[in-house]
């Protein structure tokens, strides 16, 4: 195991592997689908009555556990550059990077398991992916899961299943999200059609970076509610048989817009290429605008292929988001320098000669 | 419970309506009705009807194609009714609650309530006479027992396969909605159910009393 406190950006640059890689099923518009577990150790107190020494230990008892090759990162020790960093690739939640106490995140070379230890619960396990395969994330998950348990033996109870800090969670203790690109239903006004439509079914649609987050950029992520009641198998299928749905009415509405209403979007699209091309200052929410618009026009040939692929735009989404921008700067900036170095790289990018 | 769309398969998907946080009606379906029941909703056309007109528009699709047996469905309905005017009462009850602490971590129910998070694993045990409801609250089921798995189930016994084979025919009847062939959706939700069946009652479809000869 290499702990690493001292986050360096090429960790994170690897073309392989990641959820940012735009391969997969429906991965025109799925983005990623991502499993987590909670998972809370035997004898211990939750997190709410933890002490920071039974805290410690149990991070050296997961460390332990882990098997195979994986990088550490103590929260603690880590610069608010590098706990954002994390938070930016899913690889943490925001809870984990602005908690206090001892916590860690562990992570695999390829960022697609991850572990938080001392979030709510005593274990957070999670498997992200891109495309629509939530079978073989649920896969690798039950490995590492049935790996872990044999380490330490998880709380469980026959009548309630897994026993959670948070009774939201209680049961499987499985939220299963995945994260959609919704360019047609956002500019048609059909989101709020689908935030209600989803919640009467008892699923959850929230923005890019979970609880609390306003969607940026037209991407939405949906996941399970319940956890309780269902096994794991339910829960995934349920998922699977929704999110076809949705995706179904996003189709429709691209092929609509293009069709009645073409103006409107090569409209758009002109306007986000020329703001890339010229713009001096991007703030992150009219920088996930723009791109969301690109993307939407390489999808539907509104834009020449050989110009850009998917995997370098879902690239570029990541990389000017503010702790990735800071990395590459090797500094900490303020909001202006940010938002200057954001239209720089991308002004560089979108040049006029290398899209069009 | 049966589903309240079909009134055949088991179901698991609640659809419920809100009203300012307030959930009004609460309808429960199978997942082959919750794909019917989700396309009425996401109608590009039409605004968005309520919980209650989703599912009478999905069931009379199912009716169309002889896939719903609507008597049935009516006492399955009426019976719903009442069970939505008792669980209306949860707010009252809170009030009135004695100090409960947990002998174990010594969280009390109060701070329980003002943080959200429970002190330990007994603390379920110990905040039981609550705990149901409030479960039963978010995830709309009563606890009854884990359907799930447990610590260390690698899902390698005989069930695997016939899992298996009831995802393909899912995957078949998913793409089978899409292209609008309900027909056909329904035999496979159909043959779905059946398999379920079997599996969740244990029964396998071979090796009938193979234990009495082995033991003369």
């Amino acid at each position: 195991m290499r702990l690493r406190n001292e986050l360096q950006l090429n960790d994170f640059l690897r073309p392989d592997g990641s959820w940012l890689r735009g391969v997969g099923p429906e991965s025109d518009i799925v983005i990623s689908s991502r499993i987590r577990l909670a998972r809370n150790v035997s004898g211990l107190p939750f997190q709410l009555r933890m002490s920071d020494d039974q805290r410690r230990e149990l991070v050296q008892q997961v460390s332990e556990a882990i098997p195979g090759h994986a990088i550490r990162v103590d929260l603690n020790d880590a610069s608010p550059i590098d706990r954002s960093l994390l938070v930016e690739r899913h690889l943490i939640s925001k809870e984990l990077a602005n908690g206090d106490g001892p916590r860690s995140a562990f992570f695999g070379p390829h960022e697609v398991v991850s572990i938080m230890a001392n979030e709510e619960d005593h274990l957070r396990i999670q498997c992200i992916h891109s495309g629509f395969d939530l079978r073989r994330l649920w896969r690798a998950l039950v490995k590492l899961d049935v790996s872990l348990s044999r380490q330490m033996p998880f709380v469980f109870n026959q009548r309630l299943g897994y026993l959670t800090a948070c009774p939201t969670n209680t049961g499987t203790a499985m939220r299963v999200s995945v994260m959609l690109h919704l360019p047609a239903l956002t500019m048609k006004d059909h989101i709020d059609k689908v935030k209600r439509s989803v919640d009467m079914m008892n699923l959850t649609i929230r923005g890019l970076y979970g609880e609390g987050t306003r969607a940026s950029g037209d991407f939405y992520q949906i996941s399970n509610q319940a956890t309780l009641g269902r096994s794991e198998e339910e829960i995934i299928r349920t998922i699977e048989t929704l999110i076809p749905i949705v995706l179904r009415y996003e189709r429709g509405m691209r092929k609509a817009l293009l069709a009645d209403e073409r103006s409107l979007v090569d409209d758009r699209v002109e306007r986000a290429l020329a703001t890339l091309r010229a713009a001096r200052r991007l703030d992150v929410d009219e920088m996930m605008q723009h791109l969301s618009m690109v993307r939407f026009a390489l999808l539907e040939g509104l834009i020449p292929a050989e110009s850009m692929t998917i995997d370098e735009l879902n690239r570029l989404f990541i990389l000017c988001q503010p702790a990735h921008l800071q990395k590459q700067a090797g500094r900490s900036l303020s909001a202006d320098e940010r938002d200057e170095l954001r239209a720089e790289m991308l002004r560089t990018r979108f040049s006029a000669d290398s899209v069009n | 419970m049966r589903c309240q769309c079909c009134n055949k398969e088991v179901a698991k998907i609640q659809i419920r309506d809100i009203d300012n946080w307030n959930i009004t009606s609460v309808r429960v379906i199978c997942e082959g009705c919750a794909s019917f029941v989700l396309t009425k909703l996401l109608n590009p056309t039409e605004p968005l009807p309520s919980a209650e007109q989703a599912v009478a528009a999905g069931q009379a699709e199912l009716a169309e194609i002889g896939a719903v047996d609507m008597d049935a469905l009516k006492g399955v309905l009426d019976s719903m009714e009442q069970h939505d005017d008792e669980s209306d009462d949860d707010d009252e009850s809170s009030d009135v609650i004695p100090t409960l602490t947990c002998e174990s971590c010594g969280t009390t129910f109060k701070e329980f309530q003002k943080v959200g998070r429970l002190g330990c694993p007994a603390c379920y045990e110990s905040f039981a006479e609550h705990m149901d409801q409030i479960l039963e609250h978010i995830h709309g089921v009563v606890p009854t027992e884990h359907p799930g798995r447990g610590p260390g189930a690698v899902d390698t016994d005989s069930r695997a396969s016939q899992r298996r084979e009831i995802q393909r025919l899912s995957q078949q009847m998913q793409s089978a909605v899409s292209s609008e062939h309900y027909e056909r959706a329904a035999q496979l939700r159909d043959q779905i159910r059946e398999m379920e069946e079997r599996l969740s009652s244990g029964r396998q479809p071979v090796a009938e009393g193979d234990g009495s000869s082995a033991a003369s």
